[in-house]
């Protein structure tokens, strides 16, 4: 009985690790500051990383890192090239730039000592 | 002609999106359109909107799910429904396989704690779990005595205990649910 509680509450704790395109979304949004909003990510991933995502793609990983605790969003301005439409601005938290260094720090320890060999370079 | 197509998918789109982020996700897409549109391409920008409404649907409809929480909790009362009756089938049976002869109240008895069991279990897994599987209880009971009043044959001394344990189930649910937001 103990261990059935113990994996019900293990299985509602917050996930604290990040997928591929989580990383990815976290540090267009570190790189922008301020500018950090749908759009603008997209454009920044498209253009840095070379990968294309949808916009629905984006929005769904900044909920899902805004559940996580790593970023925080607010709502913008509207301006006429949106059809006056608001913009949501969204910033990495200190939690969400943790989990960045925990992530870069795990992906550098396990590619090191790799050969260009092994990486098929 | 291109302005409806646009919010035809424009509407489509925005039935996914919660209504939170319906404003600005609408308006990225819309300003990305008209950057497009400046930049003098014919085509391209209805071309890029209609590409992006469509991409975006399979992860917004996923992100949906994996944020709304009564499929779970709904998966997790009608598990739990299902194991009830299971339950009551193997205690049918083993009285019967003992050849004793026990009334619908008496079983009721042997079986209740079973059901209260589950229904704490369930809400232990997930809150509100025991209130969905208590209504479950309460609807069957209820198809039921529908059912006997269309024959004619009413059997409320043994529906009624039923009756009372679906309401004791939903019972943990309110009970823990005042305990967790007095404790904060």
């Amino acid at each position: 009985m103990a261990y059935f509680f113990y994996y019900s509450k293990q299985m509602s704790k917050r996930d604290e690790s990040l997928g591929s395109v989580e990383h990815i979304v976290l540090l267009a949004v570190m790189r922008l500051g301020n500018e950090a909003y749908g759009i603008t990510v997209l454009q920044e991933i498209e253009s840095i990383a070379g990968r294309s995502l949808s916009i629905g793609t984006v929005y769904a990983t900044l909920w899902r890192l805004e559940s996580k605790g790593f970023v925080k969003s607010a709502a913008g301005e509207p301006t006429a090239e949106r059809g006056g439409r608001a913009k949501r601005y969204f910033r990495v938290t200190a939690e969400g730039k943790s989990a960045v260094c925990r992530a870069q720090d795990s992906i550098l320890k396990l590619s090191s000592g790799l050969t260009d060999l092994q990486l098929g370079k | 002609m291109k302005n409806l197509k646009l919010h035809v998918a424009t509407w489509i789109l925005s039935r996914f999106v919660p209504a939170r982020d319906r404003e600005a996700l609408v308006g990225d897409l819309t300003e990305e359109h008209a950057r497009l549109t400046a930049a003098g391409r014919r085509d391209a920008p209805f071309g890029w909107y209609l590409r992006h409404v469509c991409a975006s649907i399979p992860p917004l409809v996923w992100a949906g799910l994996a944020r709304a929480t009564w499929p779970t909790t709904l998966a997790i009362a009608l598990a739990a429904f299902f194991l009830t009756v299971l339950m009551q089938t193997f205690v049918q049976w083993a009285i019967r396989s003992l050849a004793v002869k026990v009334d619908g109240p008496v079983a009721m008895v042997i079986f209740s704690p079973l059901v209260l069991l589950i229904g704490y279990l369930a809400e232990r897994i997930r809150r509100r779990t025991s209130i969905v599987f208590g209504a479950l209880l309460l609807l069957t009971i209820a198809a039921m005595t529908v059912w006997d009043l269309n024959t004619g044959k009413l059997h409320i001394q043994r529906q009624l205990p039923a009756y009372l344990l679906g309401l004791a189930v939903i019972c943990i649910g309110v009970a823990t649910k005042r305990r967790r937001s007095s404790a904060r």
